[in-house]
């Protein structure tokens, strides 16, 4: 790395901000062109008359030329505005800011959690041979990971809540009890993130395992100890902290489900609500911060992988 | 290569690595299951939020519906409906890709632009898109979910096509006459059909996976219809009086993407060999 920030990432920062627009363009025509109509959802409930739906369709615009809509839209978001919700009037930029707070941190303990948990088991598992011989434990390492990775996340969930009711009935202390509510989704996360992160670490260590320079380092009278089984996994790491940046959308989806089964009001909850009912606003918004997000975990783990394979380093 | 060599070819992969054909079983009961208990009508809904006894083996829900025959039915929607986008994928995909990677020139160049834009963002998301279009319905689930993997299969088959397109026999098959159609069923896809159905497999697993959850979180549309994903949504608002129904209902879907992801990691291992 010459500069501290090499010229490909600022053209590739510029690349994303694309695709994020384009996500946030897309969802404006589909949801425009698209049947759910959140006002006809109103007169339906018996919540607005008819005429009281015509005058909320020309006070919120929709009635206009789409491609009014779409210009008047835009240069509010370059002025940082994201709209009002359809439903509740508020400030969208403000709902985010309020639902992020409980889902910022959701996300970031449930991916650590399956980073950790994904690459130690993945490392047991990773101890058999090509044949797929190998110690009963890592037998056992490498059949949870594929049972861990194919657990709805809403079971999984639902499980962890009920088996931690008892603890919730005891008189805890404040601090501990929100640490519960946040420790439980996210393993419910982790569980089933980690066990898909476990699953390519183990592939991608047995692999490194068999790599040339290790052959190499051997030769050259390197020790087989601590610090070879470092360089392994440092190689190892790369590919899957790759993976783990893909992981993010499932992270994505997961953090919609766990919301709802732990009653978090947080950005995922607010996402489906906003799709279930039509908040054009809302939904623009969250879908482009979606992608946003998802861009953001996937830079990160490609700039942590050259940081940790010299050979990812020298080739880019 | 000693003993095995007088076994049937079957017998000695069974044998060697069971896995695959307990997956298989498993997935054509739960088929064989929907099927038949299709062919009859609905049991009459009793008294709700029974415990499983001799007459409902599952207990019955909320509206007294018999828990097992809704958990069968729904397994064969849920299987159905992941069938469905996984094909969509697939076929849409299929083409994108097959057309970028053996046109090349400018339409391949279009095309993988469009791909990298597509696979920039989740398929969840482009998904999400679809459905905030279309509301919530069982069609737009497999829809939204069928378009948004899409390009992950587009980008698989430009790669595959793009590879075999260089090879001997095609350009033996051209030197012989044979049309472009002609190439590419007669002898582009037969050459990629193994990948092609092993991460289809693996595809299908996703699918199965989100089409639970867009279900578990409501975009499903009608609750009359048994589903796994929408049944676990309703267990899960009565855990407290009847918790093995969210246990059931969980555990047999966990069970199906279990058996789908290692029949697909079974059938690109067999490929790769």
């Amino acid at each position: 790395m010459g500069t501290i920030i090499p010229m490909r990432y600022i053209r590739r920062i510029l690349e994303n901000l694309v695709v994020v627009w384009v996500v946030a363009t897309l969802a404006f025509f589909a949801l425009r062109l698209g049947r759910v109509d959140p006002l006809a959802a109103l007169t339906a409930q018996g919540l607005a008359t008819q005429e009281q739906t015509v005058e909320m369709r020309h006070t919120l615009g929709l009635d206009r030329p789409l491609l009014d809509q779409y210009a008047e839209y835009f240069r509010g978001v370059l002025r940082g505005e994201l709209g009002r919700s359809i439903f509740s009037g508020q400030d969208v930029a403000g709902m985010i800011g309020e639902a992020a707070a409980y889902t910022v941190p959701l996300a970031v303990l449930a991916w650590g959690l399956s980073v950790a948990f994904g690459l130690s088991l993945g490392a047991v598992a990773s101890r058999r041979d090509s044949r797929g011989r190998g110690k009963g434990i890592s037998r056992i390492a490498s059949a949870a990971l594929a049972a861990g990775a194919a657990t709805p996340v809403a079971w999984s969930g639902l499980i962890l809540l009920w088996a931690a009711v008892p603890l919730f009935t005891q008189p805890l202390p404040d601090p501990m009890r929100e640490g519960l509510r946040l420790l439980l989704p996210a393993s419910a996360l982790a569980l089933t993130v980690g066990s898909s992160i476990g699953r390519a670490a183990e592939t991608s260590i047995r692999e490194s395992r068999g790599e040339l320079f290790q052959l190499a380092m051997r030769a050259h009278g390197f020790p087989r100890g601590l610090s070879a089984d470092w360089r392994i996994l440092r190689a190892a790491i790369a590919p899957v902290l790759a993976l783990a940046g893909m992981e993010a959308a499932f992270l994505l989806g997961g953090t919609m489900i766990t919301e709802v089964v732990f009653a978090r009001p947080g950005l995922g909850r607010m996402l489906v609500d906003a799709v279930l009912r039509g908040d054009y606003p809302v939904v623009q918004a969250l879908l482009a911060l979606a992608a946003l997000g998802y861009i953001l975990f996937g830079m990160i783990a490609d700039f942590s992988a050259a940081m940790l394979d010299p050979r990812m380093r020298e080739a880019s | 290569m000693n003993a095995s060599k007088t076994r049937t070819a079957l017998y000695s992969t069974a044998a060697r690595d069971p896995r695959p054909w307990a997956a298989f079983v498993w997935i054509a009961l739960l088929l064989a299951g929907g099927v038949f208990v299709g062919l009859f009508p609905a049991p009459a809904a009793g008294t709700p939020l029974q415990p499983p006894n001799a007459s409902h083996w599952l207990g019955t829900d909320l509206l007294g519906r018999d828990f097992g025959w809704r958990m069968i039915a729904g397994g064969a929607r849920t299987f159905l409906s992941a069938f469905g986008s996984a094909v969509l994928s697939i076929l849409l995909g299929g083409v994108w890709g097959i057309t970028a990677g053996f046109a090349g020139g400018w339409i391949d160049r279009v095309l993988s632009r469009l791909m990298e834009a597509a696979l920039a963002v989740p398929a969840l998301i482009l998904g999400l898109v679809i459905l905030a279009a279309l509301g919530p319905g069982e069609a737009a689930v497999i829809l939204a979910l069928g378009l948004g993997g899409a390009a992950t299969f587009a980008r698989l088959l430009r790669a595959e096509a793009g590879q075999i397109r260089g090879r001997e026999y095609m350009l033996a098959a051209r030197m012989l006459g044979a049309g472009k159609i002609r190439r590419v069923f007669r002898h582009l896809l037969p050459n990629i059909s193994g990948p092609l159905a092993a991460y289809g497999a693996l595809h299908f697993g996703w699918a199965m996976v989100n089409v639970a959850s867009l279900n578990f979180l409501g975009f499903g549309g009608a609750p009359s219809a048994p589903e796994w994903g929408r049944m676990l949504a309703e267990a899960r608002l009565v855990f407290g009086q009847a918790p093995w129904q969210a246990m059931a209902a969980g555990a047999a879907l966990a069970l199906t993407i279990v058996a789908v992801q290692q029949t697909g990691e079974w059938w690109l291992e067999k490929n790769r060999r």
